[in-house]
């Protein structure tokens, strides 16, 4: 029951996706694909989710290739000092997202990273790929030690074992994290909008401005669609983990 | 002709010694076990060879040529293990061309060795199929055949019959000793199963705490072990507990007073010592005396009926216990329960052991 009562809120943005009108209200007084037509059609809305996008694509790939074979050293190799350096690889998850994105700011800024998308995809790898390394190391534990061990005797080198053997084993926890690190720096307000430049706008950070200054009834329509993408991903990961 | 041998192998961890200074020679074609229980010292021996364990002391040759710094990828080598280590994600064809395909062999030539080998296992039809569709004993098949296919010098088998049942597991060790024999392969094959090991070997190892203790057929071992180990870890055995007398061809005296005599002399006169006769050798006598024969009186514990065998046990006066192993008669009534029973067996089958 609590749960339904925090959840239905969130859930009233669809409705009101469907009214027509300038003005964000409830209840709905009328049907209309209006809101839709002028996220799509009309407005630059579509040039901030085209930067999303891509920035989480981008996110999604660097967290990948930085996550995957840092969770893989993590789980098999042994050395001193290994639970310390888990703890540090995932320790954004731990600090607060403001302090992260303050420290993102305050550091690009004095090194001097510019651009448009660059200092947002780096700023939000930082915090997705603490979910990569999670997932790939869960996934590390379903990856059967002697498998390696009999591909390696079987004249397999490292390399073509991780990814004729490793890395195809791996691949449901590889595409979940995948799928979860495109949709945290997706859904990412505040770093993209500390580092993000004025009049280059992710999709959140627009929708944040929208709400400051003008309300539009957009923003429904743009809440629908982004709990239907969230749904979709978390029905993926969920398909793809029965799949193996 | 020597396919694999080690010179003075062993491994510490620290303090701990895993494996002593061993010496192992294997003949091409040879079958090979190592017999121990878990710690003996087996698998660590095992994982040397497979380069899996770098060895504190010693080499590792294959064919002549020493390998003790190859990595296991470089040493043409297979292993079977327990839980058959299939690739999940691969069909059975694609899991035994595996191998063929790291070594760069062509399509044409991988369809038919992988058919080929498919034969040799009995499983033509199973090509097509994922590991977890296979019983147990068909996927170590599978991974048997994933061994012979790429006809490595030397397949190492680590208790490849650990996880299937009995019935099975004695099916698998006629199947796996007849492939082993009509191909020519030399295995080397980790158990703890001393049936396994008598019914397979060519040759056994065995192992207790890190050390080799006897190398010899199985006939050899049963029959000629050299310690008491040897002799109680393999079969059910007799020990008669005394002290080495120089009584001409060997003898033992047991507390009782009563002399054993042994089938060869023994230079530990005057030690105290065992004597070590098997079950199926002794017998139940009647009174009259025979020459060259050792004979016992003790009182009946318990006649265990096992099918095709009966087992006596029998309580001699200084409380050693002592089994007689008969066939099965069913026109002579068993002997009860508490009667005074004579037990005799031939000194040539009776071993003189060190304490």
């Amino acid at each position: 029951m609590g749960y339904v009562f925090l959840i239905l809120p969130t859930l009233i943005v669809v409705p009101l996706s469907f009214n027509a009108g300038t003005e964000l209200s409830f209840p709905p007084t009328s049907f209309s694909l209006a809101q839709y037509r002028t996220y799509f059609f009309e407005s630059n809305w579509w040039e901030a989710t085209v930067l999303s996008f891509w920035v989480g694509i981008a996110t999604m790939m660097l967290s990948l290739v930085l996550g995957v074979p840092a969770a893989y050293a993590l789980v098999r190799a042994d050395f001193p000092g290994k639970k310390i350096l888990t703890l540090f690889l995932l320790s954004p998850i731990l600090v607060p997202v403001i302090v992260v994105a303050l420290g993102v700011y305050l550091y690009f800024a004095s090194i001097g990273i510019k651009g448009v998308a660059l200092p947002i995809v780096l700023g939000h790898t930082l915090i997705a790929m603490p979910f990569v390394v999670i997932t790939a190391m869960a996934g590390m534990q379903n990856v059967d030690r002697n498998l390696e061990v009999a591909s390696q005797i079987m004249g397999a080198g490292r390399l073509l074992i991780f990814y004729k053997v490793t890395l195809p084993l791996l691949r449901p926890a590889i595409v979940a994290g995948a799928l979860f690190s495109f949709l945290i720096s997706f859904d990412e307000v505040v770093i993209a909008y500390f580092v993000g430049r004025a009049g280059f706008s992710t999709l959140p950070v627009k929708m944040f401005g929208s709400i400051q200054w003008e309300i539009s009834p957009v923003i429904a329509a743009i809440s629908t669609l982004l709990t239907l993408l969230s749904l979709g991903v978390c029905l993926l990961v969920a398909a793809t983990a029965k799949d193996e | 002709m020597t396919m694999i041998r080690l010179e003075g192998v062993s491994k510490r961890y620290g303090a701990v010694v895993a494996l002593d200074k061993s010496d192992l020679a294997v003949d091409k074609g040879e079958f090979v076990t190592l017999l121990g229980s878990s710690g003996s010292g087996k698998t660590t021996l095992l994982n040397v060879i497979a380069g899996m364990i770098a060895p504190t002391t010693g080499r590792v040759l294959v064919d002549g040529e020493d390998i003790t710094s190859l990595p296991p990828n470089r040493r043409n080598l297979g292993m079977v293990f327990q839980n058959y280590a299939l690739l999940p994600h691969m069909t059975i064809f694609e899991n035994i061309a595996f191998p063929l395909r790291i070594r760069g062999v062509s399509n044409a030539e991988i369809r038919k060795r992988v058919m080929d080998v498919l034969d040799i296992i009995r499983l033509p039809q199973i090509a097509q199929r994922k590991p977890r569709e296979l019983s147990g004993g068909q996927q170590q098949r599978v991974s048997l055949a994933r061994c012979i296919v790429y006809n490595p010098s030397l397949i190492l088998m680590d208790e490849p019959l650990g996880a299937l049942d009995r019935r099975l597991r004695e099916q698998m060790q006629v199947e796996i000793k007849k492939i082993q024999t009509e191909s020519g392969i030399t295995m080397l094959y980790v158990t703890h199963d001393q049936e396994e090991a008598l019914s397979m070997s060519d040759r056994i190892v065995l192992m207790d705490n890190g050390k080799i203790l006897q190398i010899g057929s199985p006939s050899d071992l049963y029959f000629r072990p050299k310690s008491l180990f040897a002799a109680t870890f393999l079969g059910m055995s007799n020990i008669l507990r005394g002290r080495f007398t120089t009584a001409s061809g060997g003898g033992i005296c047991l507390p009782g007073g009563e002399e054993i005599r042994l089938s060869s002399e023994t230079p530990m006169t005057g030690e105290i010592g065992c004597a070590m006769v098997r079950p199926e050798n002794v017998k139940l006598a009647g009174p009259d005396a025979q020459p060259n024969t050792n004979e016992v009186v003790g009182e009946l514990v318990m006649s265990v009926m096992l099918g095709g065998i009966t087992n006596h046990h029998v309580e001699l006066a200084d409380g050693t216990r002592l089994i007689a192993q008969e066939q099965t008669r069913i026109d002579r009534a068993p002997p009860l329960r508490g009667e005074r029973i004579r037990l005799r067996w031939e000194a040539s089958d009776t071993i003189g052991l060190p304490e």
